[in-house]
């Protein structure tokens, strides 16, 4: 209680890494007070952040860099990925229609639609120079 | 057996982008040989992003459009929670149990 924690992962842009992923934000979550059901949540906010960012800055390339990092106080608990892959404009992702007869589903821009969902807070910026940043934060209790 | 008696499948573990193309590609081995009643079973899949979703939904299609279905069951409340927030649970029909899933399928002529 009342401590700020701080824990960091980097990875290389490969889908075999998602489990490894998984268990950081798990140990983060559950080590800044997140509950299970948050806890759950942001493991899977993270999973659609970064598999995005395999797909789509790094095109299926192996070597990139991602950089994740988890901050929390008493009231927030704040992940940051970074990648220096192709800029994306994860505001111009469309939003899916999860309503509707099954003919009529698009299925594009789920990703976005959970890390939205499952978030309190979800930010994007992307540069030319700066690569990718995606910041999201789960409130605490 | 024939064609009309349900396969089941049983994915394990967490269904990621690193794990959704092999249960994309038994899925499609089972179309391909013409079973187009599936169920899968997911008592101990633990997890399911989007990618693992998006093979359910195209193994769905695919089974209508031969005249089946693809049904789920044994879901944990978790998953369930995550299906029914990207609506997949209007699209899906769902049964609590591997039974229940395939008494559905006897009951439409199976």
């Amino acid at each position: 209680m009342g401590k700020a924690q701080h824990f960091q992962l980097t990875i290389l842009s490969d889908f075999s890494n998602l489990g490894a992923v998984a268990d950081f934000i798990t140990h983060a979550a559950g080590e800044s007070g997140l509950d299970e059901s948050a806890s759950y949540n942001a493991q899977m906010a993270v999973d659609e952040a970064v598999t995005n960012v395999i797909e789509h800055a790094y095109h299926g390339r192996q070597d990139g860099q991602i950089f994740i990092s988890c901050e929390s106080d008493d009231d927030e608990f704040i992940i940051v990925i970074q990648d220096y892959g192709k800029p994306f404009d994860f505001n111009k992702v469309p939003k899916p229609r999860v309503k509707g007869p099954l003919a009529r589903r698009s299925i594009g821009g789920l990703g976005v639609f959970f890390m939205k969902k499952l978030m309190d807070k979800v930010e994007f910026s992307s540069s030319a120079d700066r690569g990718n940043r995606v910041r999201m934060v789960k409130r605490i209790r | 057996m024939s064609a009309q008696t349900p396969v089941i499948v049983h994915p394990q573990g967490r269904m990621d982008a690193a794990r959704a193309p092999a249960l994309e590609q038994e899925l499609r081995q089972q179309l391909a040989h013409g079973h187009h009643r599936l169920i899968v079973d997911l008592s101990k899949t633990t997890y399911i992003s989007s990618n693992g979703l998006r093979v359910l939904l195209a193994a769905h299609k695919t089974a209508q459009q031969d005249g089946g279905s693809l049904k789920l069951c044994c879901l944990s409340p978790r998953l369930l929670e995550i299906f029914e927030m990207a609506g997949f649970d209007q699209i899906f029909e769902i049964y609590e149990d591997r039974n229940a899933a395939e008494n559905a399928f006897a009951k439409v002529g199976g």
